[in-house]
């Protein structure tokens, strides 16, 4: 059912989570399920979010969840945004700590696998 | 004042207890069906499979004669016959004698009634023996009619006038039965009167009815035996007025 | 005198026994006689034991309820029968008189009481009694079978007969035991059926050829009684142990036979009673017949439960299969008809099914219940059964009672069903003809299911790789679309739809019919398509565009009779000039007026001979905010209604929807008017011309209807050239309000409706949304705190108006004004 917003992959060690379309309340909650249970062993995980046309705060809640599970749970994690784009906006009004927000994919996946 | 025969007897046991109460009190006398005067017709297997017929029998009694504050006093299996009755409708009782109560007559486990299974088939036998005991005129009652009662009725020449079928019933009933678990929701003060040496209703018996009915007054009788209303009615008369 | 007699000696040695006691018993006097005969010394007694001690314990208590009353009242008793116990415990059958003694004063002084020997009179008492309990016996024996016989002929099943049965030997013969066992010829076994155990029957089912005693007699067709457990020793050692270690002495094997009384030839044994007693027992030849007798009974009764069980069995089947052909055809796809069949099989006749259809590259697989059997060997199985198109039964071994079925057409086997019986039916063998009827009748039905399912996947990838390709985009208009095919038809409709620029200014759309289905219907469609578009031109207009099709359609036989709706609009000069060929009158919605249905240019179907050949155009303005509905017939042609009610319904449904965004308008439509159980397919296509000054929207309070909204704004906002990032900004801020509204103020009303008004200026954008909900008590502030926040981050203005529900006014700056 979420195929057309979320996808999975491998990147490295770190699980890659590539996100696409828009992210509102309507499919946010089902869409962080499926992250949720797709990554609760991952050793490092990168949500992928330059695909995303629209992210709105249910967008974010859901990505504030994740990040807070998998902090809690001592594993690295990146949230991969384009330099412009509906995403690195809203992420950006919602003051989402630097460390965080990557541009480049390689790279973060290079810093969380270490 | 409503008195209770137990198993073997009829009303006529009271002979000797029941008017020294008469000035203080309305003296009912009753028999079981299938005792005494008792309508023989009105047995039904059913009705009296267990004891609670038996109670239900003495609730009619007291409806029919609209009796309030009964004073009930039952003898031997009648003691709980008056229990049971006094259970379903507290509110008819005042108080209940019991002679010689025991609500379960068989050892169980740690529970000592005073006999065994095979004492209660023994004393069966007893009855058979003793039917044909008393007229050899019987034999062929009993080979062709065993359902002719009155011929019972005439042969048996006592006071205590039983039909054989019925009281063989009864005594299955009564010696079969187990109201052990009835004994903690009577809610009617009780006199319990324990004979001396009383080999149906022995003391252990009677400790165990006093310790198992909330506020009831054991009265340890001289008397010996089981049946003090007529052995010792004067000690019998005593114990209840006292309590009473 | 010689016959003078000494009181003392007479006394003593009287020829009965002489006992004084106190009134509690205790005996005071007791004469020789009675210590002779009792063994006791007189100094055991005298003094030390009461009256009653001597008693058998059972008459202890006819001593205590009974003769001690008796003798108190009448003060004497007569001929009682007591067992003395004698000092060496032996008894001593007696006839007691006794006469109470009492002082002056009537108080009991002492009891006399005279013992008679009554050994022999006894000894014929006791037979007398011993008879009437056999009387009694006989009748209770005749009475419990009289019983029996009435409950078997009562009893429709062989389980109520085999309950009726095992209740007989308690009853006429005061058995302690008895089990019934009933022939299984299927699995050629003996089962245990009923037990007076209570436990429940055993759960050893017996072969038939065993050599345990139950089978053996089931063989033999005999009477079998063991009296002791010698003889079973020498018949049945087996039998022997089992009375041993239950604790029987005489065990009954009795067959239950169909046969007549005192005829076993051609008889069959349909059953065993077996019953036993825990004493040793001799039965009389008269109770011998009565057991025969019981066994014929018994026989009989189940013969006919058999007969019965047949009956019913075949009926049911026939209105299984039935039913499950009907159940089948409602459905007409491939998985689902697969799924229907494993769930009418399982339970009713299976506790596991499994369907396996040899289609695609993995196959095809449906299954339901359990158990399922071992992967590897159904595997196996399977295999073979596809490979010889035998079904497959396995009555016993690591997988009982399964069966694999093949599910073939005239040979062809498309698949297999595998299925592991239901407990308590018949084995698979023995319903080998009614599995095989049921996977006969699958196999067709399943591979109807199949063609149509391959038919309908040619046609509709045909259909989709022509209706392909997305409408044209450009800032002054908007087109949506929406196609949905028929639930039930086997084949694609020829319905389409279409949308393409003439010239830049030039705009042309379509929605057209063709006659019939199927691949031909879809072909057709494809080909009409590409000759509208090969024809469409800046000068022709939509009469003239008609007119060459009339020639095209000469040539292209299936093309006759479709019918098309066409119209061009001017970009430049709003101005659209539409025409009908025989389709249904497109429906107009202008700014501020009600739906219309434009009922000009109308001319027959093409290649119709009856039709006006004459092809009709006609010209309409198209002010900005106008919106142009084409559809087929699927959307309002209902057989039970008449067409102008389906015109009206219409027209009322689209002026409900005229503030709902354009993107999911036309699908609205559908869903709202046709449904998803639909007879035909419809197609539909709505065209959004100019931009409105003004957008305003209502939506419904329903999160995904978000998105839809969201669409529509951003292309409004783009058609006023509004810079990207304030685009982004109003989205975001817009979506988040309508949340909030959603989320909050109709958390309880899924009904409720949200209203969208943005207006644009030069300097500025400006949003209002609002709700009637009830805001009060929200306790997930904190959840929305942060979409509230957003909307301050990214709007230069934000006003709360809760008056009455709640409207949102935001408004954000223009880049070029900042």
């Amino acid at each position: 059912m979420t195929d057309q917003w979320v996808t999975f992959a491998k990147l490295g060690t770190a699980d890659l989570v590539r996100l696409a379309g828009e992210i509102d309340l309507a499919n946010a909650p089902e869409i962080g399920r499926e992250i949720a249970r797709q990554t609760g062993r991952s050793g490092a995980v990168l949500i992928d979010l330059t695909a995303v046309s629209f992210l709105d705060s249910a967008g974010v809640r859901l990505l504030d969840a994740l990040v807070g599970d998998l902090d809690e749970a001592g594993t690295p994690i990146r949230l991969v945004v384009g330099e412009t784009g509906a995403a690195r906006m809203t992420l950006q009004l919602c003051a989402f700590r630097d460390d965080l927000l990557a541009t480049d994919l390689d790279r973060a996946a290079d810093e969380v696998g270490r | 004042m409503l008195f209770a025969h137990g198993y073997g007897c009829d009303q006529n046991m009271w002979r000797f207890v029941a008017p020294e109460f008469a000035d203080t009190h309305r003296i009912v006398l009753f028999d079981h069906v299938g005792a005494g005067k008792s309508d023989l017709r009105a047995y039904e297997d059913e009705r009296y499979s267990s004891l609670d017929g038996y109670a239900s029998d003495v609730l009619e009694i007291v409806h029919d004669l609209d009796l309030h504050d009964v004073v009930f006093v039952g003898h031997s299996v009648s003691a709980m016959i008056g229990v049971l009755a006094a259970i379903r409708e507290p509110e008819r009782f005042a108080k209940l004698v019991l002679i010689g109560p025991s609500p379960r007559y068989i050892n169980d486990g740690d529970y000592v009634g005073g006999f065994g299974r095979t004492d209660i088939e023994e004393m069966l036998d007893s009855l058979d023996n003793n039917y044909l005991g008393w007229s050899s005129a019987m034999a062929p009652v009993i080979m062709g009619h065993p359902e002719r009662p009155e011929l019972g009725a005439e042969l048996v020449n006592s006071f205590c006038a039983t039909d054989p079928g019925i009281a063989k019933k009864f005594a299955h009933v009564t010696f079969l039965s187990d109201n052990r678990d009835d004994l903690p929701r009577l809610r009617v003060p009780a006199l319990i009167l324990q004979c001396t040496d009383d080999v149906i209703a022995p003391k252990v018996v009677g400790d165990y009815v006093h310790e198992n009915l909330e506020g009831s007054t054991l009265v340890a009788m001289n008397a010996t035996g089981h049946c003090p209303n007529l052995s010792a009615p004067a000690e019998t008369v005593a114990a209840i007025k006292a309590y009473l | 005198m010689p016959w003078e007699e000494d009181p003392g000696d007479l006394y003593e040695h009287a020829p009965c026994g002489y006992l004084t006691t106190l009134p509690d018993g205790t005996i005071v006097r007791v004469n020789e006689t009675f210590l002779a005969w009792t063994g006791y010394a007189r100094s055991q007694l005298v003094g030390q034991r009461r009256f009653r001690d001597l008693l058998s314990p059972g008459d202890k208590i006819y001593h205590e309820t009974h003769y001690a009353p008796l003798l108190s009242m009448q003060d004497d008793v007569h001929e009682v029968a007591f067992d003395v116990v004698c000092a060496d415990g032996r008894r001593l059958p007696t006839l007691i008189n006794s006469v109470l003694g009492r002082n002056p004063g009537g108080s009991p002084r002492l009891i006399r009481t005279t013992v008679f020997n009554a050994t022999e009179r006894r000894g014929y008492e006791k037979e007398l009694v011993a008879a009437r309990r056999a009387a009694e016996a006989s009748e209770v024996r005749v009475r419990a079978l009289q019983e029996v016989v009435a409950n078997l002929s009562a009893a429709p099943t062989a389980s109520e007969v085999a309950e009726a049965v095992v209740r007989a030997p308690a009853a006429a013969f005061e058995a302690d035991a008895a089990s019934v066992w009933l022939v299984d010829a299927d699995r050629d076994q003996l089962t245990a059926i009923a037990s007076t155990d209570s436990a429940g029957p055993a759960r050893d089912d017996i072969p038939r050829g065993s050599s345990r005693p139950i089978a053996e007699v089931a063989r033999r067709g005999d009477l079998h009684v063991v009296h002791c457990l010698a003889g079973a020793e020498e018949q049945f050692p087996e039998l022997a142990e089992t009375m041993r270690r239950l604790g029987y002495a005489t065990a009954v094997l009795l067959p239950l036979t169909n046969g007549f009384a005192g005829e076993s030839i051609g008889a069959e044994v349909l059953g065993v009673l077996s019953f036993a007693f825990t004493e040793q027992c001799e039965l009389t030849d008269a109770e011998l017949s009565v057991v025969r007798l019981l066994g014929h009974q018994a026989g009989h009764a189940l013969d006919r439960a058999r007969l019965y069980d047949d009956a019913r069995r075949r009926e049911a089947r026939a209105t299984f299969l039935a039913g499950t052909t009907r159940a089948l055809e409602e459905l007409p796809r491939l998985m689902p008809r697969a799924r229907r069949l494993v769930e009418r099989v399982v339970p009713e006749i299976a506790e596991w099914a499994a369907v396996r259809l040899q289609i695609g590259p993995a196959g095809l697989l449906a299954d339901a219940g359990s158990p399922a059997p071992d992967p590897e060997r159904l595997a196996e199985r399977v295999a073979l059964v596809v490979a010889n198109g035998k079904p497959e039964f396995t009555d016993d071994g690591p997988d009982p009672d399964c069966a694999v079925l093949p599910l073939s057409v005239s040979g062809k086997v498309l698949g297999t069903l595998a299925l592991r019986m239901a407990p308590g039916r018949r084995t698979a063998a023995a319903e080998a003809v009614f599995l095989t009827d049921l996977a006969d009748r699958a196999g067709l039905a399943l591979e109807n299911a199949r063609l149509y399912e391959q038919e309908r996947a040619i046609a509709r990838t045909l259909q989709r790789s022509l209706l392909a390709g997305d409408p044209p985009t450009d800032p002054r208009f908007a087109v949506e679309t929406h196609y949905q095919a028929a639930t039930h038809d086997l084949e694609v409709g020829g319905d389409w739809f279409d949308a393409f620029l003439i010239t830049p200014d030039k705009l042309a759309v379509v929605v057209g019919d063709v006659v019939g289905r199927g691949i031909d219907a879809a072909t057709t469609m494809g080909q009409l398509r590409s000759a509208i578009r090969a024809l469409a031109s800046a000068e022709a207009g939509p009469a003239r565009l008609l007119e060459r099709l009339d020639r095209f359609v000469d040539r292209v036989e299936s093309a006759r009779m479709a019918t098309v709706a066409y119209a061009e609009i001017d970009l430049t000069t709003s101005e659209m000039t539409y025409a009908c060929a025989g389709h249904l009158p497109p429906l107009l919605t202008k700014p501020g007026d009600a739906p219309t249905y434009l009922l000009q240019g109308r001319s027959g179907a093409l290649g119709s001979r009856a039709g006006r050949t004459a092809r009709l155009e006609h010209r309409t303005p198209l002010p900005p905010g106008s919106r142009l509905l084409l559809y087929t017939d699927g959307l309002i042609e209902r057989r039970n209604r008449r067409l102008d009610k389906g015109f009206e319904l219409l027209a009322r449904t689209y002026a409900g929807r005229r503030d709902s965004p354009l993107p999911g308008l036309t699908k609205g439509l559908v869903q709202s008017l046709v449904g998803t159980d639909h007879a035909d397919d419809v197609c539909l296509l709505c065209l959004a011309i100019g931009t409105e000054e003004r957008l305003e929207r209502s939506i419904g309070a329903d999160a995904v209807q978000i998105a839809l909204l969201r669409k529509d704004l951003r292309g409004w906002l783009v058609s006023h050239d509004v810079d990207e990032e304030s685009t982004q900004a109003v989205l975001l801020a817009c979506s988040e309000a309508v949340a909030n509204a959603i989320e909050h103020g109709y958390r309880n009303d899924p009904f409720g409706i949200v209203d969208v008004t943005a207006t644009v200026t030069t300097g500025a954008v400006e949003v209002e949304v609002t709700d009637r909900g009830d805001w009060k008590a929200t306790g997930s502030s904190q959840t929305r705190g942060r979409g509230l926040k957003l909307i301050e981050q990214v709007m230069d203005e934000v006003v709360f108006d809760r008056a009455e529900g709640t409207t949102v006014t935001m408004r954000r700056t223009r880049r070029e004004a900042r």
